[in-house]
């Protein structure tokens, strides 16, 4: 599995020097309107799959991989594993962002900037891995069922719908805000919430195996 | 004969094609040539090799496992050349390259610099900037770098200028002087295989029109052209195919003997080329069906 992560990395290494400034673009965006700065960050760390699936998808290069000596089922627990890596890497570059701009801004000013609620903080990075996790373990067993195009137009409805959802326990201002309250729920009720996130994953994963190990390439 | 490669009657159906039934294997240290028309099942068939698809019926064994169910540890075994060479096109040949070769424990990087430098692969220029025939020397090279023991080629010589393709026929030729690398040869190009091909294998329209050695058809097939009034006797001959021309009528039969006792001097008989087969066993296949 560790050649299929390299390759990933040197796929997508060409434009690694994009992430940085990207991710100031969305602390200027921040500065305007706070809330879309989980939303653009997440997108920045969901880019990272996007792209690698769409380079192989329209340069073909799927056969090519499903051709090199790995299972399908190593090629399935390398793409979860290079989209949570890529959400992991987002969900720092989140908080470093965050921390940063908190660092050099006043209080007052953040406030002013931000509203009460500390998009930085760790709500707000519970708020993006969640998300991200979701949206990773609904759209990947999509992919290797389906193409790319008929999997990301099923996507687009259940991203919409997981999303939506999210701002509907929240309001529009954001899934972060919603999860304010999370640093005073208690230790049981995290672990009992990360199991079931973990069995939600090992099931989609298991669901994408099924569907790659029996798809024509 | 040990197989490399060994098809089992097998069968895959797709919407408006089937591969039916078909047979043949690749014997170990021996090229088999495929030949066929567009759309006749060569890509499909290699495809089953490779483990990308599955099968509707019947079998197909790499060094004797499934490749579907063994196919990590039998693929680093197999180079291949698929129809369209197709890779991360931004990306140089080098870098390619660089992608490649962790998965292939046997992975030669001299190798592999030598070959695409003796090809005139450009190793720094993206792959989208390279010409057809490019980048399937490009997918040559990556095919041979990890010194493979079963090439699966499909359709490699297509765009490439005719001094390469006489270079890529010697160098499989050479190959298979160890006696130990197999090659399945998928091909249009019918004059590629008579030079190099110890085995054919001809298919259309999903059906296995023949499958044996080369110098079989060679050494004894027979074309025979003669005129309309012995349409009939050629066709009691048995002949593998028969058409009918402006002058009269062609036929493909297997015993150029027998085919000048009988026909002597009432029609032309010629040894039968690759080419020859290929043309007319397709009207066999149209008659049949």
């Amino acid at each position: 599995m560790r050649h299929l992560l390299a390759k990933d990395v040197r796929l997508v290494a060409p434009y690694v020097w994009l992430i940085l400034p990207a991710h100031l673009l969305w602390c200027v965006q921040a500065s305007i309107t706070p809330y879309l700065y989980l939303w653009m960050s997440l997108a920045a760390a969901l880019g990272w799959t996007a792209a690698i699936i769409t380079i192989e998808w329209s340069t073909e290069a799927d056969r090519v991989v499903a051709s090199l000596p790995v299972t399908r089922a190593a090629i399935v627990h390398a793409r979860y594993v290079s989209a949570l890596g890529g959400l992991a890497l987002g969900a720092v570059l989140y908080l470093l962002y965050g921390y940063a701009v908190a660092a050099v801004a006043s209080q007052a000013a953040l406030r002013r900037l931000l509203g009460e609620a500390g998009w930085a903080l760790g709500e707000g990075v519970v708020a993006f891995v969640a998300v991200g996790y979701a949206l990773i373990i609904v759209f990947l067993p999509l992919f290797f069922r389906f193409n790319l195009p008929l999997a990301a137009s099923l996507f687009a409805v259940s991203a919409g719908l997981t999303v939506s959802a999210a701002m509907a326990l929240s309001g529009f201002a954001g899934f972060s805000w919603g999860l304010s309250g999370a640093s005073s729920i208690g230790w049981p009720a995290w672990l009992a919430a990360v199991a079931v996130a973990v069995a939600l994953g090992v099931f989609s994963t298991w669901l994408s195996v099924r569907f790659y190990e029996s798809r024509d390439l | 004969m040990d197989s490399a490669l060994e098809f089992s009657g097998i069968a895959k159906n797709y919407e408006g094609f089937a591969l039916r039934k078909i047979s043949f294997s690749v014997p170990r240290g021996y090229i088999v040539g495929l030949i066929g028309p567009n759309g006749a099942g060569k890509t499909t068939l290699i495809r089953l090799a490779l483990g990308l698809i599955r099968s509707d019926g019947g079998a197909v064994e790499v060094f004797g496992r499934d490749p579907r169910l063994a196919g990590a540890d039998i693929r680093a075994r197999i180079g291949f050349v698929h129809e369209a060479p197709s890779f991360y096109d931004y990306l140089s040949a080098e870098r390619v390259g660089a992608i490649m070769a962790p998965f292939y424990p046997a992975w030669d990087q001299t190798l592999f610099g030598r070959l695409i430098a003796e090809f005139g692969v450009p190793p720094r220029k993206a792959v989208s900037s390279l010409s057809r025939g490019t980048r399937t020397k490009l997918a040559i090279a990556l095919a041979l770098a990890h010194r493979a023991e079963l090439l699966l080629l499909d359709e490699p010589t297509v765009g490439l200028d005719p001094v390469f393709r006489e270079e890529l026929l010697g160098r499989l030729s050479a190959l298979i002087g160890d006696g130990f690398t197999s090659v399945l040869f998928s091909t249009q190009i019918v004059g590629d295989l008579e030079r190099i091909a110890d085995f054919i294998v001809l298919i259309r329209d999903g059906r296995l029109l023949f499958s044996g050695p080369k110098d079989d058809i060679l050494d004894h097939w027979a074309v025979v052209r003669a005129g309309a009034d012995l349409s009939a006797e050629l066709a009691a001959l048995g002949p593998r195919g028969l058409t009918t021309t402006r002058q009269g009528v062609e036929a493909l039969v297997e015993d150029i003997d027998e085919a000048r006792r009988r026909f002597g001097r009432r029609a032309l008989v010629e040894k039968a080329t690759l080419e020859d087969v290929f043309l007319l066993c397709r009207e066999v296949s149209r008659r049949e069906s």
